[in-house]
């Protein structure tokens, strides 16, 4: 059970990776801009942090 | 000459944190290795230009068309493996010995640099048309995995990289797993974007039927077109990417905190974070249609289609996090007890809030402007609120300042205006000129304010308050302000000269200078006043030589 659990999350994990990875970087409009990337996973780290540091 | 011992860092014992302790010399190491391959990397990178290989023939023409495949296969394999084996390397990384620096190993490093350099230099010389060479670009690539390896072995001992790597166990396998099915599932995944682009298209038109007369939508060209405005809904903008990355970040997620969550009810989680981003992405494209008709179609396509999927991600992202640990449906009870290393300070939202709600803020402001921010002025407020919120979690800092610390923002001041001289001349938005006097004014106002009061308070108290201290402790409030380890002050000085994009140089020895500051008298209000130093002059030769781009 915990091997497929851990295959089954790494598999997830790539194609999900596959996916953003494979993303057209020079795309004019796209949906996840790089450019904005810095500030907007510095903004959700953040956020975790601040969230994991409360007590539910 | 023997391996030095190293330096360890106890943990707070206020936590309840039963992980070992960091070692502070092979994580400094490790810094240093990391900073080196970085400044190697993008020195090279700006120096040589491989696209013209690819008219090359033989062997010469495969390392522009598949360099970007390997590099993308790597960061799949490192953050699968990084993200697995975490735990197992804790204590490895802990017991390890980095050793003394091997000289002979950072000769071979300089030689093979060299090697790599003059190698490059003669093929990309005008001398390679034709069928192409197959043993100098091999030999090529030789030398440059020679500097890595010699770099590697020069700053942390081979014995070292053996018990990291038995620590890493089967996580590489499943890394290797990863970055294959990353390469083979990347192409295919993408044929899956007419499917999520048709889905996509059909919420956008099922969304905006009521509110708009005259709709016309062709399923076949995945356009929609209102009597003002239109769009096409290509493959970027399908919502595969978003739903990609929630995949990514919500199996890590559920991954790194197992412990905490229901399994396998908790899986159901997935789907539904995916589904919540397929709904973002149609109300995403959604808005920015009736933000095109109604009337701003320049803010549609600029600022909005820029920040808009983003901001559904942090959304998405933060409601897994939050509700998945609200619900008991999906978590154990452990989760309410905060288990992990952040633990239960209240400080840290204090410490943190007011810069977090600037970057919020920043993302609204800059998704409803198109080439100027109008609503600059609400950072301002939104930071002042916050930190007014937070007042009373301040009062055991020391704000006091010091005309050192006015002299250090002249210092950082010249460092900037010096590492800025390559920025493309900028001059006033066109849309602050075509404000009022009156309104420019204000504008200015707030602008300025920002930059000499909340941003300087706000930043400080992120990076230098939390950030370098949490690094070292988790209870990084006991961390003493006048304490002074390389790796923290590093880490933290890097990242917060990556928040400033090109700049990113000048902002990191800012950084270092802005933590000098701090630990010179332990004062917080020595590196603020730095801050704030360096930022009001900046702002004062902006606005009177009319170099917007200083800004």
């Amino acid at each position: 059970m915990k091997t497929a659990r851990t295959f089954i999350t790494v598999a997830l994990m790539a194609i999900g990776t596959a996916l953003v990875a494979s993303a057209s970087v020079g795309a004019r409009a796209p949906e996840i801009d790089g450019a904005s990337a810095m500030s907007a996973l510095t903004l959700l780290s953040g956020a975790l942090v601040v969230l994991r540091s409360r007590k539910r | 000459m023997g391996p030095s011992s190293s330096t360890v860092i106890a943990s707070s014992p206020t936590t309840m944190d039963s992980s070992p302790p960091y070692n502070s010399i092979l994580l400094r190491r490790f810094g240093i290795l990391s900073l080196l391959f970085v400044l190697e990397l993008v020195a090279l990178t700006s120096w040589l230009d491989t696209g013209i290989w690819l008219r090359s023939g033989g062997i010469l023409q495969f390392i522009p068309f598949y360099g970007p495949w390997i590099l993308r296969s790597s960061v799949a394999f490192g953050f699968v493996t990084l993200v697995g084996a975490f735990p197992r390397l804790r204590p490895v990384l802990a017991e390890s010995q980095a050793g003394p620096i091997r000289w002979a190993w950072a000769g071979i490093h300089v030689l093979a640099i060299g090697a790599f350099v003059a190698g490059g230099a003669y093929l990309a010389s005008a001398k390679l048309a034709g069928p192409g060479p197959v043993l100098a670009p091999l030999l090529w690539l030789m030398a440059g995995m020679m500097a890595i390896v010699s770099a590697a072995l020069t700053l942390v001992s081979g014995s070292a990289w053996a018990a990291i790597g038995r620590g890493v166990g089967r996580f590489a396998g499943y890394g290797f797993l990863a970055a294959a099915g990353a390469s083979l599932l990347g192409a295919a995944a993408w044929r899956a974007w007419k499917p999520v682009a048709a889905l996509a298209f059909n919420g956008v038109v099922f969304v905006l039927r009521p509110f708009i007369a005259g709709l016309t939508a062709d399923p076949l060209a995945l356009t929609v077109i209102t009597p003002r405005f239109g769009v096409e809904i290509a493959r970027e903008c399908s919502g595969l990417e978003g739903m990609g990355l929630m995949l990514a970040f919500s199996s890590a997620w559920l991954w790194f905190y197992r412990d905490e969550f229901r399994f396998p009810r908790a899986l159901l989680l997935l789907p539904i974070s995916i589904a919540a981003m397929m709904g973002l992405n149609i109300v995403r494209v959604a808005s920015l249609i009736a933000v095109g008709h109604f009337g701003w179609p320049e803010v549609a396509l600029g600022g909005f289609h820029s920040q808009a999927g983003w901001i559904a991600f942090n959304l998405a992202a933060v409601a897994l996090a939050a509700g998945s640990r609200s619900l008991p449906w999906f978590t154990h009870a452990k989760a309410a007890t905060g288990s992990d290393h952040t633990g239960t300070d209240p400080k840290v939202a204090a410490y943190l809030v007011p810069f977090l709600a600037i970057l919020a803020t920043g993302m609204i402001t800059r998704a409803t402007s198109h080439g100027f921010e109008w609503l600059y002025p609400l950072r301002f407020v939104v930071a002042a609120s916050a930190l007014w919120w937070y007042r009373r979690e301040y009062r055991d800092i020391r704000w006091s300042m010091s005309w050192f610390g006015v002299g250090l923002g002249v210092v950082v001041l010249a460092l900037w205006m010096g590492l800025s001289r390559g920025l493309a001349p900028a001059s006033p938005p066109e849309g602050f000129r075509q404000l009022p006097q009156s309104l420019q004014f204000v504008w200015l106002g707030f602008r300025v304010l920002a930059a000499v009061v909340t941003v300087p308070i706000a930043e400080e108290l992120a990076f230098r308050g939390f950030l370098q201290r949490r690094l070292v402790s988790a209870d990084f409030s006991s961390v003493d302000w006048q304490s002074f380890l390389w790796m923290p002050v590093l880490l933290s000085s890097l990242l917060f000269g990556f928040m400033h994009g090109e700049l990113w140089v000048a902002g990191t020895l800012s950084g270092l200078l802005f933590s000098f500051a701090v630990k010179r008298n332990g004062r917080l209000g020595d590196a603020v006043a730095a801050h704030a130093t360096a930022n009001l002059m900046l702002a004062g030769y902006a606005l009177f030589s009319g170099n917007w781009q200083y800004w």
